[in-house]
């Protein structure tokens, strides 16, 4: 069962390995002069006012939030999904109901305005 | 690929390696040869994007490198590799080195389950679709990194922006495909692919159609929907221009990208097309059969196969270039859709961005979870499943009360969704303005 997973495997230590491969050929190739100016932030040539990683808007953590709960609830979809066409009757009852449970959801995080981004 | 190096390994050169030496050497190969054809593809996309855009845009676009500038990706590349590579003072060192190779390396491994022709495809895996979709995801923690290890304004904003869009985004995506997999009742990307043979009806769904592999989704109202909402939803993945705000660079310079330079940034200039690729590819192979086309089956069927002892490789062969090439014309027109966007589309707000996917494109792919629901439900149940109206229909009937019955579904929902949407947007565009007049000093 496992050894499906093997070519996987290969192929995501072969993706690592090029991609650190680039790195390393291209950090021998290119030239080394840094000055002071070079490793200042970059503000489109405005001196940096204060640290760049300050609090963060409130509202990226609400889409966060409303994805795990949504991105879960779609990802239990999927093995209704699979099987639905042989499940039938009591299947299209359970989903029916799983499906009534994610939009009440849904229409709840709209009408509680967490999807407002202003 | 097993056959054929184990052929070679212990039939002609009499080597004598055991299963497991012999197996791994045929995957290495495999995740090599992808792995070189992906830059490739990349290299001719930005190509190809370079020169549409400025068709659209009434200029010539590169033409100086080699014959009408094709070299210029190589040219391109080779400065990159030789530019320095500048790690801003105030950066986190090791994270900023990491996020490139986060983000790059999903991206390449996703072309693990992708199928290029009939029996080309690197890895069956059994949860294909699924494992597409997971893989993808991982790259915004690579996004989120390289946000955050620059250690700068515009970058963090960039990362932030580009989390968030890929975040709300994935869920319309996701949701729009499990249409397809109640219609197929698989997740394997390569059975759904088998499940598109027919003409225009689906072979699946009216056994006696004949097979030019044309039964594709999209000529379903539910797949046409499904198609539509994911490549939107592809879009925003991609970042591609309607929805290019994380690296809009009228705005933040270059988003989550603007501390890195040279190969890192060429990393990232990788990822990001061979992103763009894989979802014009996924959505040509869910959607409109990817390797699917007149001649593929029938050339295939006359080839060697175990249910065909006598065939002959020669149309293995020609099955295969056939198919390779349906699956490339079908992908390469998406990403022209893609580029066609750009020049046709301006770029929207964030609010923008995060109403039409949340408020727009997942109730509609709702919606079309139901319609499939129905689909599957006239066209396969009969009375054992407790649905005995429909026994005495024949197929092609079955057919058309499906097709009539989702296509209403599906074309009031879109309607009453869009009134809905516009009216809304409308209304704050009118409160906005409100507000700015209000904020005016008006002079006495």
């Amino acid at each position: 069962m496992l050894g499906a997973y093997l070519p996987i495997l290969v192929m995501f230590l072969i993706a690592v390995f090029i991609a650190a491969f680039v790195i390393i050929v291209s950090s021998l190739l290119g030239p080394r002069r840094s000055t002071v100016r070079k490793l200042a932030p970059y503000e489109s040539g405005m001196e940096p006012i204060g640290p760049a990683i300050r609090r963060i808007p409130v509202k990226f953590y609400v889409v966060a939030m409303l994805f795990i709960v949504f991105d879960i609830e779609v990802v239990f979809f999927y093995p209704y999904a699979l099987v639905f066409r042989d499940l039938a009757g009591p299947g299209l009852v359970a989903m029916g109901v799983f499906f009534l449970v994610l939009v009440v959801g849904f229409v709840y995080e709209w009408k509680k305005g967490a999807l407002k981004w202003e | 690929m097993y056959e054929l190096l184990d052929a070679l390994i212990n039939g002609r050169l009499g080597l004598g390696w055991p299963g497991w030496a012999v197996a791994l050497l045929g995957h290495v190969a495999v995740a090599t040869l992808l792995f070189l054809v992906a830059p490739v593809q990349m290299l001719f996309f930005t190509y190809y994007e370079r020169r549409a855009i400025a068709r659209m845009q009434d200029r010539i676009g590169p033409n100086r490198v080699g014959p009408e500038g094709i070299w210029q990706p190589i040219a391109d590349g080779v400065k990159m590799f030789t530019k320095e590579d500048i790690v801003p003072a105030a950066a986190d060192r090791y994270v900023h080195l990491l996020a490139p190779i986060v983000v790059v390396a999903p991206t390449m491994f996703m072309f693990a389950v992708v199928p290029w022709g009939p029996g080309m495809v690197p890895v069956d895996l059994n949860v294909g679709l699924l494992f597409f979709f997971a893989i993808s995801s991982i790259s915004a923690v690579g996004l989120m990194m390289a946000g955050w290890a620059s250690n700068n304004k515009f970058a963090l904003l960039g990362a932030m922006r580009a989390v968030a869009q890929m975040v709300s985004y994935e869920i319309p995506a996701v949701l729009s495909l499990i249409a397809i997999v109640m219609l197929t009742g698989t997740l394997s990307v390569v059975q759904i692919v088998a499940a598109q043979g027919g003409l225009v009806i689906s072979t699946a769904d009216l056994p006696g159609v004949p097979d030019v592999g044309l039964g594709w989704f999209i000529f379903t109202p539910v797949g046409l929907l499904a198609c539509l909402c994911f490549f939107i939803a592809a879009l925003a993945e991609g970042e591609r221009t309607p929805f290019d705000i994380p690296e809009a660079d009228s705005e933040i310079v270059a988003g989550y990208m603007t501390e890195y330079s040279g190969m890192k940034f060429g990393l990232f200039y990788l990822a990001q097309y061979v992103l763009n690729f894989l979802l014009c590819a996924i959505t040509a192979v869910v959607f409109c059969g990817g390797w699917q086309g007149p001649g593929v089956g029938w050339l295939a069927a006359q080839g060697l196969s175990p249910a065909n002892p006598d065939g002959s490789w020669v149309f293995n062969l020609f099955a295969g270039m056939l198919g390779v090439f349906y699956f490339l014309a079908k992908t390469y027109f998406f990403f022209f859709v893609m580029i066609w966007a750009r020049g046709a589309f301006p770029r929207l707000r964030v609010d923008q961005l995060m109403d039409f996917g949340w408020k727009f494109l997942i109730p509609l792919t709702l919606v079309n979870v139901v319609s499939a629901a129905v689909w599957v439900g006239i066209t396969r149940w009969g009375p054992e499943e407790g649905l005995d109206f429909t026994a005495q229909w024949s197929p092609l009937l079955r057919w058309g009360v499906a097709f009539a019955l989702t296509m209403a579904i599906n074309v009031v929902a879109y309607l009453t969704l869009a009134r809905l949407y516009a009216a809304a947007q409308a209304a704050r565009g009118r409160v906005d303005l409100e507000e700015l007049v209000g904020s005016v000093p008006t002079s006495a």
